[in-house]
């Protein structure tokens, strides 16, 4: 359905925002927030060879 | 006492009411060979912990797409294990690791089965509740405390079954009243009572309260004020909002549903420390502790996804500046890789865990050597590094009577063994020419 320029001036901003987010602009959020649980998870995985 | 069914009866009259813990621990202790797959007996259930995470998350439609909810099972796992108070007791030891874990992989398994319990045709659906009924009894069979948080969890998500009318309440009132039976079997056993001898201070009221009051302020608030949790929770609704909300079904939810959760929550980890106080009038175990910071972490994150489908706008905060999800990323990553667990672990990896594993091979290297020369006693060595993120107890003393000596003499076949005294230098039968 497409959405009027007067409807998607109404729109809640953090619902435009969020379509945003999902597509592209959090990409590197994203990323290094991986690399921090991968890296927990291996500290946390090395750990049970020493056990 | 011989085999792993009269053991099992035999520690349910004489020791606990665990007996599915008891059973498992049994099995698993004596179908394998400890020194050569403890490891990989280690890794199963924390492996089958985040799998049952996940299997909860699809079920609950949490994660637009499987890819999703892996990632957010793999954030839980290491959100949970960096923040638990002590992984030594309860990831890195196969006893406190069947204990205390295997009843909630049960649990989130059951939850799971029952969000999508959709089975058409009569003898199928039959068979499928009893299958679920059974879960629920053997759920509660791993520990009594964990046990009552499943029926409370139970409780309420039959509430909230009846309440909007669902075809599937009568399938969780079932369960939920398989769950209470297999609670009281657990509570009521004999060998409670014998434990109980070791606690002077238990079933005391005062003791109770100010146990119960002490120990849930000072831990909740810890827990709270986590930066990782606090960054973490604000970067999953900046970052993954449509994730939550990604289950049609879900939005559109009433409000009573959030305050339904939020009151299970609060009370069952307010009830666990009650529960804990009363049972044993002192501060409780880490490994229990351990196990009361997951359902904390599990009822706040059910609290949050029931909220965003709620109210999904006003969860959408998105909109934040980029520098300020920057700096929340930065802070979660840097929180998550520099403190906590993970800081210990680094530690202990770089000099404490390998010292000690090889400390611990070569002690059991002599000891199997004494054995074999059909030596009586054999005295072993002191360890020389002890890993922080590992149990802190079970260690050898210089008292041949200690109930730790004596299981390792047993194991062994020896009549005793005993710390060596710091000052005394090894008098450890070797079997490669280390000094007598």
């Amino acid at each position: 359905m497409e959405v009027s320029a007067e409807a998607a001036a109404r729109r809640p901003e953090s619902a435009v925002s969020t379509a945003g987010n999902d597509a592209s602009e959090n990409r590197w959020e994203r990323r290094l927030c991986v690399f921090g649980v991968a890296g927990t998870l291996s500290a946390a995985t090395s750990l049970f060879w020493y056990a | 006492m011989q085999g792993i069914v009269p053991a099992t009866i035999h520690e349910y009259y004489t020791w606990t009411g665990r007996w599915g813990a008891a059973g498992l621990n049994y099995l698993l202790t004596s179908s394998f060979d400890l020194v050569g797959f403890y490891t990989p007996l280690l890794l199963i259930i924390p492996f089958l912990l985040a799998t049952s995470v996940f299997l909860l998350l699809r079920a609950a439609r949490i994660g637009a797409t499987r890819t999703r909810s892996f990632a957010l099972a793999a954030a839980a796992a290491a959100l949970y294990w960096n923040g638990m108070p002590d992984p030594g007791e309860t990831v890195y030891w196969l006893t406190g690791s069947v204990d205390n874990l295997t009843g909630f992989v049960l649990s989130f398994a059951l939850l799971a089965a029952l969000l999508r319990f959709d089975v058409s045709g009569t003898v199928s659906r039959a068979a499928a509740s009893a299958a679920l009924f059974l879960l629920a009894f053997l759920a509660t069979g791993f520990h009594e405390v964990f046990g009552l948080v499943l029926c409370a969890a139970l409780a309420s998500g039959s509430l909230q079954q009846w309440l909007a009318r669902r075809s599937n309440r009568w399938i969780w009132t079932g369960c939920l009243a398989a769950a209470l039976i297999g609670f009281l079997v657990v509570y009521a056993a004999p060998g409670n009572e014998v434990r109980r001898a070791d606690f002077p201070f238990a079933g005391n009221l005062e003791v109770t309260v100010r146990l119960a009051l002490g120990q849930s302020f000072s831990s909740i608030f810890m827990w709270i004020s986590d930066i990782r949790l606090l960054t973490g929770t604000l970067l999953l609704l900046m970052l993954m909002p449509r994730d939550l909300t990604a289950s049609n079904d879900g939005i559109g939810l009433p409000a009573r549903n959030v305050v339904i959760t939020g009151i299970t929550g609060i009370a069952a980890v307010g009830g666990a420390f009650t529960a804990v106080s009363w049972a044993i009038g002192m501060s409780m175990a880490p490994r229990t502790l351990n196990g009361i910071y997951l359902v904390f972490l599990v009822g706040l994150f059910w609290v949050i996804v029931l909220s965003a489908r709620c109210f999904p706008a006003a969860a959408a905060i998105s909109a934040a500046r980029p520098a300020a999800r920057w700096a929340l990323t930065v802070l979660f990553v840097g929180g998550m890789m520099l403190s906590g667990n993970t800081r210990k672990a680094i530690v202990d990896l770089s000099v404490a865990a390998p010292v000690y594993r090889a400390a611990m091979q070569e002690r059991w290297r002599s000891l199997a050597a004494a054995s074999d020369r059909g030596e009586r006693a054999a005295v072993g060595r002191s360890l020389p590094a002890r890993p922080k993120c590992f149990i802190k107890y079970f260690e050898l003393s210089e008292d041949p009577e200690f109930w730790v000596n004596w299981g390792v003499a047993h194991y062994f076949g020896l009549a005793s063994v005993k710390l060596s005294a710091a000052e005394a230098e090894p008098n450890i039968p070797a079997d490669s020419g280390s000094p007598p």
